[in-house]
């Protein structure tokens, strides 16, 4: 593999695997995946058939957790004592940074090549105005080497391919049925979480915190039967990821949870000189005075309220393929 | 046939090269489709070797009973129809394309690739953390960085390769004064009781 024979375009797309690129050679396309080891697709320019994209919501989603988490600081920042100030300034300055970076960005997407023998995603061009500059490059290439064909022989070809191809299936409406009642429910009890989890943050009280446990609890056991009846019935990509994601929130909280343990024990034996044994009335009574765990209180208020909101967004979502797996 | 990536349902024409994303008419997903001539040909029949038909003619190194149509570009032995590979402008055997594709001769044609800059890095950098295993680790890297120094990858760079010989030559150091401290102690406690 000569780097000199190779181009890099577009971005690097990441993932649990390593990085992905895409490389430019004079006869063809280099897909590279590459964590320890480097693995490379090769699409020649006479062979691609098509390029797709798709809009993704992603970007969205960032704006949205970005936005919530900086107002979150913000408003940590304004009832600040000194010292902390600059925690919650800079943390603030972070999260409008992400904000600003992903806006200039774009829209997000997800890229495809397809020729006659595979479709793959290139994972490098995840945004809209990447994938423009890709195809300014590539599209004259592949034209070079494949030839030009007007729009209307390439309607009419696409139009007998359409008529041959055994699988047609266009203009389907969605199926009803099979809506998902317990992600409505699972959803709901994030809103219902947050509401409780607000009212913590103002009224310090045992009782209410161990509302917090049962909802807490509840919407555990809800998160885990969505997630094993997700294996069952298609409810789209959507919606299935978001159950993922609320359950990466909810194994979140119990991390949230510890943190907030160990800051409270530790902080009040560190200024009251004794053990950091308490009981539990102890660290109810240190949670006013303790800025960190309030902002911790506060990001899990935001968080279950979002993951709510958007959840019973989709769940009311018509979905095309609510279908059972076969 | 093009398919929406989302629901993988069949697009219609008005899809085709159209400037602007349009929803999926199926799942809604804003779609943009740019589709070239290839779609549309047809697959290539593959030959088939030609028996012999006059006795003398060049027959393939392979099947001695085939017509021989081509040279290998890197043996020079005849080939029939069969045993032509096209790769890359050049016509291969079967054997030397094996032998190419093992020694890494053949341009285009390399899979994978082992990255030995990360891996010397990793090696050099990770172990830190349990400062203890430096002391076998140390010099691994160093002989992975200089052993593997003119590997060729895409991703890969030589500032890799010296930050892990810099850090693995910083570590054997270290370890060669701890070892003298050691010693200088035994020999200051032996003297001294």
């Amino acid at each position: 593999m000569d780097k000199k024979e190779y181009r890099r375009l577009g971005g690097r797309g990441r993932d649990f695997n390593g990085y992905s690129s895409i490389w430019l050679a004079d006869d063809h396309l280099l897909f590279c995946e590459a964590s320890y080891i480097e693995k490379y697709k090769r699409f020649y320019f006479k062979d691609i058939q098509t390029l797709m994209v798709k809009k993704t919501k992603s970007s969205l989603v960032t704006t949205i957790v970005a936005l919530v988490l900086a107002i979150g600081s913000l408003l940590l920042l304004a009832d600040a004592k000194k010292g902390w100030d600059i925690f919650w300034g800079i943390l603030a300055g972070f999260f409008f940074f992400i904000l600003l970076i992903n806006i200039i960005k774009g829209q997000s997407c997800k890229a495809y090549i397809q020729t006659a023998v595979q479709k793959e995603e290139l994972k490098g061009l995840v945004r809209v105005k990447k994938f423009e500059k890709f195809l300014k490059i590539v599209e004259p290439l592949v034209r070079s080497f494949q030839g030009e064909m007007d729009l209307n022989t390439l309607g009419i070809k696409y139009e007998e391919s359409l008529a041959k191809s055994p699988q047609r299936q266009t203009h389907q409406p969605p199926p009803t049925g099979q809506d998902s009642l317990l992600h409505t429910v699972l959803f709901s009890s994030f809103i219902v979480l947050s509401f409780f989890i607000g009212v913590v943050y103002f009224f310090n009280n045992v009782v209410l915190y161990l509302l917090v446990a049962v909802v807490y609890l509840m919407a555990l056991v809800l998160n885990i039967r969505a997630v094993v009846k997700q294996f069952k019935i298609n409810f789209g990509p959507v919606l299935r990821n978001w159950a993922w994601v609320s359950l990466g929130g909810l194994g979140m909280f119990i991390l949230m949870g510890y943190v907030s343990l160990f800051t409270l024990s530790f902080t009040n034996a560190l200024a009251h000189r004794h053990s950091p044994m308490f009981t539990n009335e102890d660290l109810i009574n240190a949670i006013p005075d303790n800025h960190f765990v309030k902002g911790i209180i506060l990001a899990a208020f935001a968080v279950s309220l979002l993951i709510g909101i958007v959840g019973l967004v989709l769940s009311a979502r018509p979905r095309a393929h609510a279908k059972p797996l076969v | 046939m093009i398919e929406c990536p989302q629901c993988h349902s069949a697009l219609q024409k008005e899809f085709i090269n159209n400037s602007a994303f349009s929803p999926c008419p199926q799942c809604h997903q804003p779609i943009q489709a740019l589709v070239f001539p290839a779609l549309f040909y047809e697959p290539k029949a593959v030959g088939s070797a030609q028996p012999l038909v006059i006795d003398g003619q060049a027959n393939c190194f392979y099947h001695p009973d085939k017509k021989a149509v081509i040279l290998c570009s890197a043996c020079g032995r005849f080939l029939c129809a069969l045993c032509d590979i096209e790769l890359d402008q050049q016509h291969l055997c079967p054997a030397c394309l094996q032998s190419g594709t093992r020694k890494k001769k053949i341009r285009n044609i390399d899979s994978e690739v082992v990255c030995y800059d990360k891996i010397a890095f990793a090696v050099a950098f990770f172990p830190i953390l349990f400062f203890y295993l430096t002391l076998i680790t140390a010099p691994i890297a160093v002989y992975l960085s200089v052993r593997y120094w003119n590997t060729r990858s895409l991703t890969g760079s030589k500032a890799r390769f010296v930050l892990a010989i810099l850090m693995g030559l910083a570590q054997i150091t270290g370890w060669y004064f701890f070892f003298k401290f050691i010693a200088n102690h035994h020999t200051h406690f032996r003297h001294h009781g």
